[in-house]
């Protein structure tokens, strides 16, 4: 088919216009820049179409960036589910292999290829595009694709000492470094890649911006987590580096200052090698007219229709428009060329997307469909493309009646909902009094996506309404990328909060304006938010982590509170603008939204109403805040033992926790009957391991699931097998690929993996009888020993009917599952006991 | 929070119907005067008989429960289907069996009706026996059964006081830090000693070579060993009377200040150990009599109904 | 002045050599554990001052050790010069001349070869404390011995020698019996020198003693009520009260109430039976029934009924009052004697003091009456045999023949004496008619018939009054004879009488309780005794 319509299309003058020979200032169809995947692509398909093209690479030979791949790297061909269209040909293989494939292909085919020639300026409309090199030739072409990847602006690593020589950006034969210590920055592919092929012969620490490896394929990350459990590896996960130091000229090890989750950690080591992936080539575009989403210098450029760049005729595509894989370049460059030949190809998931969208607007091509729905959703607008369609596949589009839940308050929930028609009411107490409506083009569920707690209200469908639930994975993935959703989420939230939480009924206007002024502040555990006596700066919405706040009481300091994500502190101060009357401390790695004292005292001047209503709450706060439990007589050893435990339970991450097992140590007979009785729930394997874990006052925690209110462990599950149930427990479905990316991420180390051995156990009365004369099971069948191994993690015995297991086969009543909001009160009362005893 | 021991558990809920029995038992025993005095084979001594093999078979059951408390957890059905299934005719059976169920689902609750229905049972038991010992089967069943409420009654006390003892002992340590300490408190004695003289070498390695955390059984139950090698390495040390340096003697002093460290160690990980070995063994010997008494009921009531 | 290259080597993770060097330079290297050391070899199996390497007279290089051992190529020597490729072993350390890159620079390298002294170091950071269940003696084998112990040796082993001969056999030749740790207690006084063995009464194992066990040597037992073998009978198995292994002394019984369950309701259990039902003597007894005889012989009785209107009569063949004989009494054949009569006078107890022996004629009458034997005044003082009218008739026969043969008188006169004699004898007032009853004339050899005395000695044949516990109270506060003329007048108290004293099962104020067996006997068979 393909080869027919070729022959049909091609004019017998593009045949003949097409020649090795080239000269100068002749006139192309096509100018093709870039002989990476994409480029070379574009370039065969021309020449199989019989168009006259020219492909200009800056080099001195074709596909550079592959090329500078490291020596002997395994070129993957992602994602897998994407079936190759172009005539090149690609398959996974050594970066030799693929080259070599790639050269042979550019002999076989008589690519029109001219090396050397680096784009300088491009002029024109589309049509008669002119191409300056900096040979200062120019050549002429209709068309303009831009395929030149992203890799001639590679990012810095921009801290001080990064100069260093040993800081370098590039590996490209691993077997010259040996016995050294690397530290290699940045978990996208790259970095992953360099550091697996690093670690046979040095000590190699990995260090990633985020918390996980989400910008990497699945084929690396794979292997990275399995090389991370084997401990071949070690990884600084959620860290930034902040400066490099020369800590001995002479043996010329350097020191790297990152900032870890934990604190401050200085690592010795040999060399860094940043990866850290590259950033358009800004200047060079703007140059060419082309026009960005942003000013960021990671946004991407602005794209039309089929890659088309905001110059009609210039075409962006690989990496520069946003599709880093080699696969998506190859295919992106038949498209393109198809493109350019009028015949509009429909994307492989057009159907889906088709489907999708026609649930709720009314369209013809999928595109305009994109845009309805961007048009009709503001915060999608930031998207492009690529990201809307992502955003559309991952989606589910439901229909509500009126009327109808979509979600009870206090459940548990991540998923992330956009109104794409209809209107929704917000229940936030158990009356049912309707505290908002939300119409079309808003959304909700935001506090959920980002602090992982219960749902703070009832949503019911108002009229028949279309709502869009992303999941959350997808949604961070997106906050990731797109500064500016994340920006209207944080704003969004915390709109939400000052109205659910403060209770002020602001007109919406205003409210703007009171929320525009709101930053994001990143503490570090241990860092003080604000200290007792200080002048407050404003009220915090805890975003994420947790913060603990205490007050010095005859010089002692007294952890009075947790405080966890979703909630706030220094509304005090906010209310009266005088001093804080705690110390806020980060209790884990924090995250807050700060609305300034200032910029409320301003809108407080310009309204009376407003200061009346501030004053209520003030006192009302006041009032409760008396009934709390302050200790009265501060030498008093009860109290202080109390608040040394709540701060012991803190730090062993108790205060995000929603439900934990703790040990009361001085009933626990160590039978450990605990342990065996969840092994033999669960399929011979304990989540549980009693004798491991802090012991305080009595009081041990074990190494046991805290069910976090902020699941570290669900951050990055590929096959989204951690789920959390209604009731709040966090567990691993049977979807689990025992990846181990939950292993990693749990700071507690309270998830393995382990074989699934689900047993039969005869449960009759005879069997069990013999089983505890002889020891052995009588009946026991395992499966096959090569069971795949799967992540295991407590899920509070939430399939059996009496709750959980350990707790119930404790003799003495020693194991007890405890929820933060017990914590006070049971320190309090240990602190009692301990001085009776 | 429910933070009552064994003993006070919901508000001694199994202490009343223990009582209750024995007040009743006593009080039959007592208003109860057949023509050949108080035996075993009177109408009260057959009661008494089968409330005691009951009772016996009961507390023998704890042991099964402990073991089966997973065994038993009833899977959540929550399809649609089983739900309607249960509705119908299964729903009144299933309720009691589930009712009978959750009575009995906390393992704590059955050990503290464990512990008073054990001591019931010595009370209705001896007043089966109508006081006639003998040496004989029937006063055998009766030894195994005191042997196994003394020995259950070392164990209530060793529950109830042995883990505060152990938290106070350990502390926020772990057995793996402590051993981890002492190795490392080890390691540098013994590499500080290279600095000394061949006798301060020879003594501090050879302590070191030579020291036990515990040995057999009964070192663990006393919780220190005959002989305790640091102890004797810093005795030697202390002895020896050869000049030193001034830098050596400052490296003395570090080794001894060592070895002293190390030897408190030891003590805390052997006193766990003890510990630990008290709240066990007990049940080395309770269990083992308990089956015990348990073929010997057997036999006593094959004995009984043999010769009739 | 030595100046030397000293190669360290260390191994990296994959064992391949890492070789760090650095100078050492002085007039003598000493090698050892001592700081001071130019080459410091920090390990314990090295002396403080293990060797030194100093220049010799001659300039060549020579390794010394004073007092320590030093290994060169195999062998242990003081002293060596050193010499390029010689390998030195320096406690656990490996010592190589190298070649020397400069002239005059010695290049030793070395390397720790082993690290053992680290093991029991390592040894005491993974020690694993012995777990408990891995002693032999564990709860689960301690239990099977146990089990083991007791199954074998107090279950199986009596049962065998019950059920097998030749365990049986084989246990008696060990002299064991384990049947003792079965036993419950010890044997009755009575049975225990019988020497038996268990399995004499337990014939068969699972059941209850059988009678036949006891009746082997208890053949002559009265059985109560019909026999036990016939069928739809009472219960009547001995171990229903005779209890045995209830330690040396008698074999007590257990009898309390033990009737009330069969004669509470009688025709349940015996149809045919006539007797009343019973359920305590306190509350629910029947009226006594007198066993009354009708005639001399065994068989002669009758029961008076209390349904019956008239009081109960015995006419016991005799003239005899009561009244008269109590209190003080003058002889009849002496007027001037006085005696006093007590009841006891003639109602004397019986050996076991149950009841009273039978009046006895000459114990109890003679005295008073003996003028009455007296047949004729002529011969005053001569008296008749008491008894037998046969034997009397005899006599007076004999005495008159004897009599007339010394006075030659004729039969005749014989005969008229002999007549006239029997009329005396059965005079009113002077003969044996005085207490007597004379009927006429049967048997030709009697000179008269005398109607047989009828002594009625049980009056109430199931049932037994034990006299001799009633001792503190007077006979006649029971026997209300003071006023009785007539012979045939029965004093036997009744049901209301005994009442006055007894209660029934249940103790009652003031009152004795009284079960069933405290008068009635169980083997006490009526048809048998009687």
């Amino acid at each position: 088919m393909q080869q027919k319509s070729l022959h049909s299309n091609a004019t017998d003058d593009d045949v003949l216009a097409l020649s090795p020979d080239l000269e100068s200032g002749r006139a192309f169809k096509i100018a093709i820049v870039g002989s990476g995947p994409g480029g070379l692509s574009a370039a065969a398909h021309a020449a199989e179409l019989g168009i006259s093209y020219v492909l200009l690479e800056s080099e001195a030979a074709p596909a550079n960036t592959t090329r500078n791949f490291q020596k002997g790297k395994h070129v993957m061909a992602e994602p897998g589910s994407l079936p190759l269209r172009s005539s090149l040909p690609f398959a996974t293989g050594t970066r030799e292999a693929v080259i070599g494939v790639w050269e042979q292909a550019i002999q076989s085919r008589g690519i029109n290829l001219r090396l050397n020639a680096r784009v300088t300026s491009i002029t024109g409309e589309q049509g008669s595009f002119d191409v300056g090199l900096e040979s200062n030739e120019t050549i002429r072409a209709e068309f303009v694709i831009l395929a030149i990847g992203l890799q001639g602006n590679i990012r810095k690593l921009e801290v001080p000492g990064a100069n260093h020589p040993r800081v370098q950006y590039q590996l490209d034969d691993p077997e010259e470094y040996q016995d050294e210590t690397i530290l290699v920055v940045g978990g996208g592919d790259a970095g992953v890649e360099d550091a697996l092929a690093l670690k046979a012969k040095n000590h190699v620490i990995l260090v990633n911006r985020q918390e996980d490896f989400i910008n990497c394929g699945d084929e690396n990350f794979e292997r990275i987590i399995a090389s991370l459990k084997a401990a071949e590896l070690e990884s600084r996960l959620d860290t930034a580096i902040t400066s490099v130091e020369v800590s001995d000229s002479e043996t010329a090890i350097l020191t790297v200052v990152a900032n870890t989750p934990h604190g401050i950690e200085r690592i010795s080591c040999h060399r860094v090698i940043a990866r850290l992936g590259a950033e358009p080539p800004r200047r060079l575009l703007d140059s060419f007219g082309i026009r960005f989403q942003s000013e960021d210098a990671a946004a991407l450029p602005l794209m039309g229709l089929h890659a088309e760049s905001s110059v009609p005729g210039i075409y962006i595509i690989g990496a520069l428009g946003g599709h880093p894989l080699i696969k998506q370049a190859i295919n992106q460059g038949y498209d393109v060329v198809e493109c350019i030949m009028g015949r509009a190809l429909e994307s492989l998931d057009e159907a889906m997307l088709r489907q999708k969208l026609a649930l709720c607007y009314q369209f013809e091509t999928v595109s305009d469909g994109l845009a309805a729905l961007q048009q009709g959703i503001p915060h999608l607008a930031a998207l492009n493309t690529q990201q809307l369609r992502e955003f559309v596949l991952a989606s589910t589009f439901r229909g509500y009646v009126p009327e109808q839940v979509v979600f009870q308050r206090n459940d548990y929930g991540t998923d992330f909902y956009s109104i794409a028609r209809g209107e929704i009411d917000v229940h936030v107490d158990e009356k049912g009094t309707i505290a908002a409506t939300l119409s079309c083009g808003q959304f909700f569920g935001e506090m959920g996506l980002i602090s992982g707690r219960r749902r703070s209200a009832t949503i019911k469908a108002k009229s028949a309404c279309t709502l869009i639930e992303t999941p959350r994975r997808t949604m961070l993935n997106l906050l990731d990328a797109v500064e500016e959703l994340r920006r209207l989420l944080d704003a969004a939230a915390l709109k939400r909060a000052i109205h659910t939480y403060l209770g002020l009924s602001l007109a919406p206007a205003e409210l703007d304006a009171l929320v525009a002024g709101a930053k994001v502040r990143h503490f570090a555990a241990g860092e003080v938010l604000f200290n007792e006596g200080d002048k407050a700066d404003g009220l915090h919405l805890i975003r994420r982590g947790s913060v603990t706040v205490s007050r010095m009481i005859a010089g002692r300091d007294y952890t009075l509170s947790y405080v966890s994500a979703g909630n706030y502190v220094g509304e005090m101060a906010l209310l009266s603008g005088g001093p804080c009357q705690a110390t806020v401390r980060a209790a884990v790695n924090t995250e807050t939204i700060l609305l300034e004292t200032e910029h409320v005292a301003v809108r407080v001047e310009q309204n009376s109403a407003f200061r009346k209503q501030l004053d209520a709450r003030y006192l009302e706060n006041m009032q409760s805040e008396e009934g709390q439990s302050i200790p009265a007589n501060p030498g008093n050893y009860v109290s202080s033992r109390a608040t040394n435990l709540v701060a012991f339970l803190t730090q062993q991450g108790l205060g995000e926790a929603t439900d934990v097992l703790l040990i009361d140590y001085s009933k626990c007979i160590r039978c450990d009957n605990c342990v065996t009785a969840c092994a033999d729930t669960h399929g011979g394997t304990s989540r549980l391991d009693r004798e491991a874990g802090p012991t305080y006052a009595n009081i041990h925690v074990p190494t046991s699931c805290r069910h976090c209110e902020h699941p570290h462990c669900m951050k990055d599950c590929p096959p989204d097998a951690l789920r959390r149930s209604t009731n709040g427990e966090v567990y691993i479905t049977d979807q689990c690929i025992g990846c181990g990316n939950c292993v990693s991420n749990c700071p507690y180390g309270v998830i393995q993996l382990a074989a699934a051995q689900p047993t039969i156990r005869d449960k009759s009365m005879l069997g069990f009888l013999i089983e505890l004369a002889t020891g052995t099971h009588p009946v026991t069948h395992t499966t096959a020993i090569s069971a795949p191994q799967q992540a295991v993690k407590c899920d509070m015995c939430q399939s059996f009917r009496d709750g959980p297991v350990c707790v119930r086969s404790c003799p003495t009543g020693a194991a007890l599952r405890v929820n933060p909001d017990d914590f006070l009160s049971f320190a309090h009362q240990l602190g009692a006991e301990a001085i009776q005893l | 929070m429910q933070r009552l021991t064994l003993l006070e558990y919901k508000n001694y809920r199994y202490l009343k119907p223990a009582a209750g029995l024995v007040a009743l038992a006593v009080l039959a025993y007592l208003f109860h005067s057949p023509v050949l005095g108080p035996r075993g084979d009177t109408w009260l001594g057959y009661t008494l008989a089968v409330i005691g093999a009951a009772a016996v078979f009961i507390l023998a059951w704890y042991g099964v429960v402990r073991r089966r408390i997973p065994v038993l957890a009833e899977r959540r059905k929550m399809t649609p289907l089983t739900l309607l299934q249960e509705k119908n005719f299964q729903e009144r059976r299933m309720n009691r069996v589930r009712f009978l169920r959750r009575r009995a689902s906390t393992l704590q609750g059955w050990l503290s009706a464990h512990i008073y229905l054990g001591l019931a049972t010595f009370v209705i038991v001896t007043l089966h026996s109508g006081f006639h010992f003998g040496w004989n089967i029937h006063t055998l069943t009766y030894a195994l059964l005191i042997g196994v409420i003394v020995t259950g009654l070392y164990g209530v006390y060793a529950y109830l006081r042995f883990p505060r003892l152990m938290t106070d002992n350990l502390g926020g340590d772990s057995m793996s830090t402590l051993l981890a300490d002492i190795s490392e408190l080890d390691q540098l004695a013994r590499t500080n000693a290279l600095r000394l003289p061949d006798e301060f070498d020879a003594i501090v390695q050879r302590s070191s070579r030579d020291t036990r955390i515990t040995g057999g059984l009964l070192e663990q139950l006393r919780g220190r060993p005959r002989l305790c090698a640091t102890r004797v390495g810093i005795d030697q040390l202390q002895q020896l009377n050869v000049a030193l340096d001034p830098a050596q003697i400052q490296v003395f002093r570090d080794i001894c200040s060592l070895l002293l460290r190390k030897e408190s160690q030891l003590k805390r990980v052997r006193l766990e150990l003890m510990y630990k070995s008290r709240l066990q063994i007990w049940l080395h010997v309770h269990v083992p009599l308990a089956i015990g008494l348990i073929a010997a009921l057997f036999a006593h009531v094959t004995a009984v109904f043999f010769f009739w | 002045m030595i100046r030397c290259l000293l190669i360290k080597i260390g191994r990296n993770q994959r064992g391949l050599p890492i070789r760090a060097e650095r100078n050492v330079d002085g007039d003598v290297l000493r090698i050892g554990r001592s700081a001071e050391c130019n080459i410091h070899l920090p390990d314990h199996r090295v002396s403080l001052h293990h060797a030194h390497i100093r220049h010799s007279t001659d300039g060549k290089l020579y390794i010394d050790s004073a007092h320590a051992e030093l290994n060169v190529d195999g062998t242990f020597v003081q002293s060596a010069e050193l010499a390029v490729g010689m390998m030195i072993h320096l406690g656990p350390y490996q010592f190589v001349v190298e070649a020397m890159p400069q002239a005059d620079q010695l290049t030793l390298s070395y390397e720790l070869l082993t690290s053992q002294q680290l093991d029991v170091v390592a040894d005491l950071k993974n020690w694993q404390p012995p777990s408990l269940h891995n002693l032999w003696f564990n709860q689960r084998r301690a239990a099977w011995l146990l089990v083991g112990l007791i199954v074998l040796g107090f279950m199986l082993l009596p049962m065998l020698q019950a059920t097998s001969p030749q365990v049986g056999a084989w246990l008696q030749k060990l002299s064991v019996n384990p049947h003792q740790l079965w036993s419950s207690g010890a044997l009755s006084n009575a049975h225990r020198g019988s020497n038996a063995s268990c399995m004499d009464c337990h014939n068969q194992p699972f059941q209850a003693v059988a009678n036949a066990a006891c009746l082997k040597c208890h053949a002559d037992t009265a059985v109560h009520g019909k026999h036990p073998s016939q069928k739809g009978t009472s219960r009547t198995n001995c171990i229903e009260c005779h209890r045995e292994h209830q330690g040396g002394r008698a074999m007590p019984n257990r009898s309390e109430g033990e009737c009330v369950r069969c004669h509470a309701d009688i025709k349940r259990f015996e149809p045919v039976s006539r007797l009343p039902n019973i359920r305590d003597f306190g509350h629910d007894h029947p009226e006594f029934q007198l066993s009354i005889r009708t005639g001399p012989n065994k068989g002669d009785l009758r029961l008076f009924l209390p349904s019956e209107a008239q009081p109960p009569r015995q006419d016991p063949g005799l003239k005899f009052s009561h009244a008269t004989h109590i209190g003080k009494v003058s002889i009849p054949w002496d007027q001037m004697t006085v005696r006093e009569l007590k009841c006891a006078s003639c109602h004397q107890p019986d050996q076991v003091g149950l009841g009273t022996r039978p009046v006895n004629f000459r114990q109890h009458c003679f005295y008073c009456h003996q003028d009455k034997l007296e047949f004729d005044p002529v011969v005053a003082g001569r008296k008749l045999p008491h008894g037998s009218v046969a034997e009397l008739s005899d006599t007076l026969r004999d005495y008159y023949a004897g009599l007339a043969f010394g006075s030659r008188q004729t039969p005749q006169w014989v005969s008229a004496s002999l007549e006239h004699a029997a009329k005396t004898l059965t005079d009113e007032e002077d003969g044996c008619a005085y207490c007597h009853t004379i009927r006429a004339n049967a048997d030709p050899r009697k000179l008269f018939e005398v109607a047989t005395v009828l002594q009625n000695q049980h009056w109430f044949p199931a049932a037994r009054f034990p006299h001799n516990r009633h001792v503190t109270s007077k006979c006649v506060d029971c026997h209300k004879i003071t006023e009785s003329k007539d012979s045939a007048e029965i004093f036997i108290p009744d049901l209301a009488t005994c009442r006055k004293c007894h209660a029934g099962m249940n103790p009652v104020a003031n009152k004795v309780s009284s079960p069933c067996m405290s008068c009635h006997d169980y083997h006490f068979a009526t048809a048998k005794e009687l």
